[in-house]
């Protein structure tokens, strides 16, 4: 069971920190299995880390928790309130809102865990040469970031999703990859610039010269030096990110620019159910995705934090 | 002070240029036909893409239309959409309801922000500490549009306090909304202060006035809040493009007829022209908000000009 909690926050920079950790076992591991120490004691990390974990099961196997199929609907029972065979009722198509909810999740996830990945691989890698090469590259990816950096997110994304836009029939896995990469494009310099930063902390140090002196390439330089200590904060950010980038693509859908119907997704099942008539006659519709939509995005912000805080003593 | 608001501005120019060529190679270049999804669910007639085909000079060579685009934004041309209507026409008319509406939403930030920040920053560990961190937390974790819903559906239909939808976008009706559309950034802005303040409270000069014999609410208020809040004015700033984007939902759930509104209205209409004209506004005005918090932080924070 533990196993599974500790692979969640760092699954999607695995790539990132597996590699150097075998090169740097001592200090590497103390600085991890302090942090760990820390976050064990902490009812926030156990909420946030069972939060985690329900939703990703959900997402990956929905069937554990439902034998509905959330497809099938019958119009006859639209809008019914919930009761002993439906435990959130029926949306406006006669849905079972309880399926439709735990099936949502997987869109949520899904986007949430790739942008992140796409962003930390884009971020990162260009955030570490910037850092580490110095120069005219560095001035050059700079003002390149600087440029995605200044559009909104939300705003940017409307733009894109708009200029991609996916006519009725597009397939699932390909409008959740057009989401993923307009998060991503807009999201890669926050990270960008964090990892930048973290290098050039890193870099003046005494055992980066002793290993240049010790004649270790940029390569080694990079993945057994920099990249240990540069890579906690990175870690951080792109585990509250997470929550983040689901409130994005909910907030997308919500404004039908997103994931479209007949995908299913807590955003547009938020979006069908906030009408003004159907707020008052059907309350269930609205607060059974959105319950479990903020819970989602509760749970990788606490954990994210809870993170920060065993990472770096002295915010305590 | 002058040669940092030269730096300054110099450094802006290549991102408003890269970010308008960005856009304008989305929006204009990337997909097939430009002229496709401009005109609602009807494929556009042949005189209006002729119009559009002229009005962008898409025979032109990529950078001379770029530069005729950047040219007719600079002079507010923002397009006209298959309705014959000028985008800048119809964001002149919604955007007073708009600002109505942003401007109570940095108002509650401040108010309430601020004030949760510096409760929990001088009783650091006490009950109203772990309080207002919690809140928050729930606060940052709650997107816009199911706070929104909830708002209208608690407080305007259930209790009947507010009027549950915005159409005149009176300030009294707009209150709601921007309480709705400040939360988010209330929960930051009171988070930042408190770690702000606490970091300042330990800091040497405050220690110094204090034993001095200055009392606890003089230090506090003259000495470690002042310092505290420069952070705190450049987030609120930065915070504006959240803002705005959360504008676009919060006018969709009150049906406020601001911008927002009419960009998720676009949006939904097929009507390309306005949706791109209105958020490149949008975009605009967040690079100068930001231009000018930056120029504030300048003169809030004198050791940055300085350097």
């Amino acid at each position: 069971m533990t196993e599974s909690f500790i692979q969640n926050p760092d699954e999607p920079t695995t790539e990132l920190i597996s590699a150097p950790e075998q090169g740097q076992d001592e200090p590497g591991a103390s600085l991890w299995s302090d942090a760990w120490r820390i976050m064990r004691g902490r009812p926030l990390f156990w909420i946030s880390a069972g939060l985690i974990v329900i939703f990703v099961l959900m997402s990956l196997v929905p069937q554990l928790f439902t034998s509905t199929d959330p497809a099938y609907c019958d119009l006859s029972l639209a809008r019914l309130p919930p009761d002993s065979s439906a435990w959130f009722g029926y949306d406006l198509q006669g849905c079972d809102v309880y399926s439709r909810t735990i099936y949502g999740a997987r869109s949520s996830i899904l986007v949430g865990v790739l942008t992140v990945i796409a962003t930390v691989f884009i971020g990162g890698t260009l955030g570490i040469i910037a850092g580490f090469t110095g120069g005219w590259v560095d001035a050059l990816l700079s003002r390149i970031a600087d440029v995605f950096f200044a559009i909104p997110l939300l705003l940017g994304g409307i733009i894109i999703m708009y200029t991609f836009r996916s006519p009725p029939g597009t397939a699932y896995s390909l409008i959740v990859g057009k989401v993923v990469f307009a998060l991503a494009i807009l999201y890669w310099p926050n990270i960008f610039r964090l990892m930048r930063s973290s290098v050039l902390q890193v870099k003046p140090n005494e055992y980066v010269l002793a290993a240049r002196a010790l004649g270790a390439g940029p390569a080694r330089i990079i993945l057994s030096h920099v990249l240990p200590n540069a890579v906690a904060p990175v870690i951080v950010v792109a585990t509250i990110d997470l929550g983040a980038f689901i409130t994005t693509e909910a907030a997308l859908s919500f404004l039908g620019i997103g994931l479209q119907p007949p995908a299913i997704s807590w955003g547009i099942a938020i979006s069908e159910a906030s009408g003004l008539g159907y707020i008052a006659a059907a309350p269930h519709m609205l607060l059974f995705p959105s319950l479990f939509l903020s819970l989602a995005v509760l749970g990788f912000i606490m954990l994210g934090e809870v993170i920060r805080d065993a990472m770096d003593p002295k915010l305590r | 002070m002058g040669k940092y608001i030269i730096r300054r501005l110099l450094q802006m120019i290549p991102v408003i240029i890269g970010t308008s060529f960005l856009i304008f190679l989305m929006v204009f270049v990337l997909p097939g036909d430009p002229t496709d999804g401009r005109c609602g669910e009807r494929p556009c007639s042949a005189a209006y893409i002729a119009k559009f085909r002229a009005e962008y000079n898409l025979d032109e060579p990529l950078i001379v239309r770029y530069f005729l685009y950047l040219g007719k934004l600079l002079q507010g041309d923002l397009g006209t959409n298959f309705y014959g209507n000028r985008v800048v026409d119809e964001l002149l008319l919604r955007y007073p309801t708009t600002l109505r509406l942003t401007f109570i939403a940095i108002v509650v930030v401040i108010l309430f922000g601020i004030t949760a920040g510096v409760l929990a920053g001088i009783r650091k560990g006490k009950f109203v500490d772990n309080l207002v961190t919690l809140s928050t937390l729930i606060l940052i974790s709650v997107p816009v549009f199911v706070l929104g819903a909830g708002a209208q559906m608690v407080f305007g239909l259930r209790l009947g306090l507010f009027p549950v939808t915005a159409t005149q976008g009176t300030w009294y009706q707009l209150l709601m909304p921007g309480f709705v559309l400040g939360a988010l950034s209330v929960a930051y802005v009171a988070r930042l202060t408190r770690t702000s303040l606490v970091e300042n409270l330990r800091s040497d000069y405050v220690r110094t006035a204090k034993s001095k014999g200055m009392s606890q609410g003089r230090a506090v208020g003259v000495h470690a809040l002042r310092n505290s809040l420069i952070p705190v004015v450049t987030y609120i700033g930065a915070s504006v493009g959240a803002l705005m984007g959360g504008a676009i939902i919060t006018e969709r759930i009150f049906n406020i007829n601001g911008v927002g509104f009419f960009i998720y209205r676009s949006i939904n209409q097929r009507d390309g022209v306005s949706v791109v004209g209105a958020v490149i506004v949008l975009v605009v005005v967040y690079l100068i908000v930001n231009l000018l918090v930056d120029l504030l932080y300048g003169v809030l924070d004198p050791r940055i000009t300085n350097d």
